[in-house]
This record gives structure tokens, sequence and C-alpha cells, in this order.
């Protein structure tokens, strides 16, 4: 009798640090959102780069803002597990989530939907002479640039991709003018948890460059909340749960009414950008690109 | 007594024995740099090759087991890089039934429609699955044909080690998910189930290889790409004009058999004499009768004819072999003669495959019997 209890207590002591182990090892910018789904960025907004373990190697979500934070993802990787990296799914092709990729591909197997490939070339933020002044940037930098090479997808999807890896299950869906040229949304049904892109951020105001279509986005965020996810990883920003996605969802509808109802009094876009006001967007981050939101909605109302 | 447990659906008569196209003996022929066919014996299914230097991907998986390890043998001759990628041209057992030989650990690429069909299968589906290479049973144990799947449903581009291969799926409500695979560098097309050198197609009333309408669609997306040369699910290399063939034969079909409806001519009839004499010569003449149902029902505007089937078991010694174990004719201990068909799907216990049937063999069968026709010879095991 004596001899079983002592044997619990040194199991459940033993899982006890197990568990403790993975949570503080990995570093301060990893937050552990599920069992063996780790979220990094090293400082707030920059791009997420997300690490799934799974029973068949690990699979990760993006690469983090740049190569340096590729590497400290890859060490992660390394404490939690002698598994290699098996997929690089992209929620979009801008540098700050695809630029570290060539750390881990091949062999890794990066995976876009269509249209990433050609992004990415026609992109300047991967020539040699950007490339050169990232690396100018400081020793580590010019480190972590070591064996740069742009990786272009291996695979490219149009629409929709699910992809099974070990127990887990990952279902991409194509997000049609939410950001880039090619973003898609990850969605692990079993998990409940989801990857938006850049298609929400948190508290922050979008870049909304000239293809971005807010009533596409606000397309985008409601096939996302109809998913009922209860992590939601934003491209950018701290991982939350469904609110955000109810919060953009709020934003968009009101930029657009706002932007509707003075359009119809017969204002300038100019005006517009002077007088309108979003309730609810004081405290947030990013306002030089409130302009280009409300000139994306301008676009939506007039129907450009 | 030699325990034999088959599933099979059952034929009231035996398809005639095909008219031979491609050699007896399989060829592994070089269609470009890294690129493969193999050509399966005997208008068996083929399967493309694509050595890259992140690994082989292989399209379809050959018509059974030996051919299957057939195919690793060719593959480990030219490489010895590992099968990386599966890529399922179309559902069925001589195209899917080699792919647990390769995965784990190849990612298995297929259609989202193929993927629904393999998530809907069984225990005993999903059990024979894993049975299927003996030498594969540590890896495949407690492993579902999808854990390691990858599946789209529009278009999907894979590039490895230098190669671009292109998976077009043509969209159309009775596409059970047949797709093609196109190497544009090369100009190298496998044309999936639409490719089809002098061999009348197999178009089922079921529509479980789509519709003639829907093929002609995917002809004519293919035509467009102008490949140097086409690999066919069945039958020797082909090229651009087999294809434009083949939907000036579906043209012709159709007319004929919408000829034969004008004149009020039943079904029963319109089956009977429907013939293609200006493709004499071409392989499976026997499907005639199918070909013509399944006109019939598209210009009917009907949807598939989903044949009810009756799970059934019987116990009793094989008569006859054809087709290296595709038809057997059994009797059963209570005197009756049975046609039953064996495709890659049955789970065989007691010998290794279907190829190892001899005559005068004991075996007992769950089997299916299709219920008024048995002109549908889709495989649907319950």
């Amino acid at each position: 009798m004596k001899k079983s209890i002592v044997s619990i207590f040194f199991v459940a002591v033993g899982l006890w640090f197990a568990a403790s182990a993975l949570a503080q090892d990995l570093g301060p910018h990893f937050k552990q959102v599920k069992e063996g789904i780790y979220v990094y960025a090293a400082v707030l907004n920059e791009a997420n780069s997300t690490i799934i373990r799974t029973s068949d190697g690990v699979v990760l979500i993006d690469t983090g803002q740049s190569p340096k934070d590729s590497h400290v993802v890859a060490a992660a990787v390394k404490k939690l597990t002698s598994d290699p990296v098996r997929f690089i799914i992209h929620t979009e092709p801008h540098p700050d989530h695809v630029m570290g990729d060539f750390v881990f591909a091949p062999p890794a197997i990066v995976v876009a939907a269509e249209g990433a490939t050609a992004s990415m070339k026609q992109s300047e933020s991967f020539s040699p002479a950007r490339i050169e002044r990232e690396t100018a940037k400081s020793p580590e930098m010019r480190d972590a640039f070591k064996g740069f090479r742009l990786v272009p997808p291996n695979v490219e999807y149009r629409n929709r991709m699910t992809l099974n890896v070990g127990e887990r299950t990952f279902d991409l869906y194509y997000l049609k003018n939410v950001h880039s040229e090619a973003d898609s949304a990850i969605w692990l049904p079993k998990e409940r948890v989801l990857f938006t892109a850049a298609s929400v951020a948190v508290k922050r105001f979008g870049n909304h460059r000239p293809l971005v279509s807010i009533p596409d986005t606000l397309d985008a965020i409601r096939m996302m909340k109809a998913l009922k996810p209860e992590v939601v990883i934003p491209g950018h920003g701290v991982t939350g749960s469904a609110k955000i996605l109810d919060d953009m969802e709020n934003y968009y509808d009101a930029l657009m009414k706002g932007v509707g109802a003075m359009v119809k009094q017969g204002k300038s876009l100019d005006e517009i950008k002077k007088e309108l006001k979003i309730a609810g967007t004081e405290d947030w981050e990013g306002k030089d690109r409130f302009p280009n939101n409300i000139e994306a909605a301008y676009r939506a109302v007039k129907g450009n | 007594m030699r325990r034999v447990l088959l599933a099979a659906a059952l034929l009231a008569a035996l398809a005639a024995p095909a008219r031979a196209i491609t050699p007896d003996k399989p060829e592994f022929k070089k269609l470009a740099d890294g690129v493969y066919a193999y050509v399966g014996k005997l208008n068996d299914a083929n399967a493309m090759v694509v050595v890259t230097s992140q690994g082989v991907v292989v399209i379809d998986t050959g018509n059974n087991q030996p051919e299957t390890r057939n195919i690793l043998k060719h593959i480990q001759a030219v490489t010895k890089e590992a099968v990386r990628y599966i890529v399922i041209t179309q559902n069925h057992g001589d195209h899917i039934g080699g792919t647990p030989l390769f995965s784990p650990p190849a990612t298995v690429v297929l259609h989202a429609r193929t993927a629904k069909e393999w998530a809907s299968w069984k225990p005993y589906q999903v059990s024979t699955w894993r049975k299927r290479f003996p030498e594969r049973a540590e890896a495949m144990k407690n492993f579902h044909p999808l854990d390691a799947a990858l599946t789209f449903t529009d278009r999907m581009t894979l590039r490895l080690g230098g190669k671009t291969m292109e998976l077009i799926y043509i969209d159309d409500p009775y596409n059970p998910g047949d797709i093609a695979v196109w190497m544009p560098d090369e100009g190298v097309l496998h044309a999936g189930f639409a490719g089809y050198k002098e061999r009348h197609p197999d178009i089922r009333p079921d529509y479980s290889h789509g519709t003639t309408v829907g093929m002609m669609k995917q002809l004519e997306a293919l035509v467009a790409l102008k490949p140097k040369i086409v690999v066919p699910a069945h039958g020797p290399l082909m090229g651009v004009v087999d294809l434009q063939a083949m939907i000036d034969y579906l043209v012709i079909a159709r007319q004929k058999v919408r000829a034969m409806m004008d004149k009020g001519m039943p079904l029963e009839a319109i089956r009977k004499n429907f013939r293609m004499e200006e493709y004499k010569g071409w392989d499976r003449e026997a499907h005639y009768p199918v070909i013509a149902a399944t006109i019939y029902r598209e210009l009917r505007g009907e949807g598939p004819d989903i044949t009810p089937v009756t799970e059934k078991t019987v116990k009793g010694k094989i008569e006859k072999i054809e087709e290296e174990g595709r038809f057997l004719t059994v009797t059963s201990d209570d005197g009756k003669t049975l046609a039953l068909r064996i495709s890659n799907g049955t789970d065989i216990e007691g010998v290794a495959d279907r190829s190892y049937f001899k005559v005068g063999m004991r075996f007992a069968a769950i089997y299916e019997e299709q219920k008024e026709r048995n002109e549908t010879l889709q495989f649907q095991v319950q």
C-alpha cells in the first residue's frame, strides 16, 4: 500500500516538472495556447510564428518577423522535440512572415495559397539590395541571414486545402482581397484553433493596400466566425478568442456605415478623412493607417 | 480448408477478355529528365514517377501489390531519393491500392471528393488497407489512409526539387474527384481518367467515373495545354491527338444515343444496338451497353443510377479464374453458381492477393449482390 502511494507521488511530480519545463524553457516570447501549440513574437505586433507539434513532425505557421526570429523558433523546436519541421504553412507571402523559411526548407515543405510565388518574386523585399540593407542592421542580423535563399512555396492551392499531419488536421481557406495576394486562414478543427492571417488585427489599424476590399474582408471574418474558434491567432498581435473577430467585424461595419453616410451627404474623401471617427478605436495603434482604411471603405462605397 | 474472405460484387456475366494494347510485361519509360511512365501490362493501370532532388512523386500506385512493388524497384534503380508524395488521379483500387507501400511517411495528395469517400470507409476497409503489404505491417499500425493526406478542392501546384506539377481538377457535379497532373516545363501530362487511347471509355450509369459531359470538359481543358506526351490512366502512352479523338468519340456516341431516343427506342434496345463501328479495333467493346446507358441517363437529365446492394455470404469452391483473379466463377456448397468480381479493395485472407487464387480452392466470402441489374461495375464494399 505504502509503495503504491510513493509511486503515484513520483509520477505526479515527474509530470509537473515536464509540463513546467515546456512552458518556461522556450523563452519569454513563447506562449502555449493549446497542447503542443506555441505562438512566438519577440515584439508585440511583429508577425507571429507558431510551432505546432504533431506525432508526425512539426508544422510551422509562418516563420517569424525576420530570420533572426526564425532561428529562435528553430531553437525552440529543437528543445521541444527531435522531430523535423515537415511543413511550413504561410498565412501570407510578405517578408515578415516568410523571410526565414530558408532556415527550415528544404527539407520542410512550404504550403501557401495560389499566387504566393508570384507575389514573392515580384516583391522588392526579397531583392539582393534589400537583403543587404537588412543584414547591415546588426551583426546578429548578418549572422541570421547566412545561407539566405528565397524559398518559393512547394505547394500552392486554389480556394481550399486540407493537410493531415499526424493526429492534426489543417484546413486552409484562401482569403480573397484581405491583405496580400495570397492570404490563408488556417483552421485546426479538433483543437478549435484559428489562424486569421492579417485579415484582422488586435486593437490596431491594418495597412490596406489597394487590393484590399473591406466587403471581402467582412465576408472572410464572418466565414471564420462561423467556424466558432476557441483560440484566434492573428497574423500580428496577441492571441485571443473569437472576440478578436467580433471587434474587427464591428469596426469594419462602423467604418463602412460612417463612410457611406458621409458620401451620401456629398462629402469628399478628404473631408471624410478629416471628420470620421470610429467609436472604440481611440486606443488603437497605427493611427496613421486609418486614412488608408477610409480609402478602402470609400472605394467599396463607390463601387470601385 | 484455406479460408478466403471475400467481399465482392456479383455479376451475372463475366466481362470478355480484354484486347491487349500494351505489351504483356510492364515498362518503365523515361519521358523527360527525371520523369518516367510505368506503363502497366495488358492495359493495367499506369503510373507516373517524378524524381526530384527533394524526393520522388508517384502518380497512381499500380494495378495490384506485385505491380506496386515493381514500381518501387524501378524507382530505386534510378534514384536513392525517398518517395515523398503520392498523387491519386482517380479513386479506384487499381490506382490507389499501392499507396500503403509508400504512405506513411509519404504524403498522399488527393482531391477533396476522393478524400470524402476515404473518410467514409468502414473499419474493415481501413483494415484491408493496412494489411495490403505485409512488409508494411508495423508502419500501418493504427494508421488511417487519410492520416498523411493533403487534399485540395480546385487546383494545386506542387514544386519539388526543380520540378513543377500542376494538379488540375475540372469541376463538374459528377466528377468524383478525378484529376490530371500537368508538368508544364516538360510538356508531360498524366491525363487521369480522361486519358484513353483506342479504348472505349469506362463510363458508367452510376456516374462513378463522372459523365460524358464532364469527361468532355476535362478533355477540352487538357487539349488546351498542348501536351507533348500524355500518360493515360490505362493503355499505351499517347498524345494530344488521342485526347481530341476521345472528344470526337463522345460527341458521336451522344449523337447515336440521342438518335435512338428520338426514334422512341426503349433503354434496353438502345443498350443492345449501340455500336461505335467508326472505332473498330478499339479495346473494350464490352463497354458499349454501359456507355449507352450512361448517355441515356445524361440526355434524360437524370442523376446517377445507384443500384441497391445486399450483403450476402457464401461458402464454396473456386471453379474458374479469369484475368489474374479479377473474376471468379464459384460453386457454393448449396449448389449455386456465382460470378464474383474481386477488386483491389477486396479484403482477402489466406492468400496474399487475388493472383494467388487456384481452381479448386475452398473459400468463404462476404459479397454484395446488386439488385436488378449488374451493369454497374463500381465496387462498393459494405
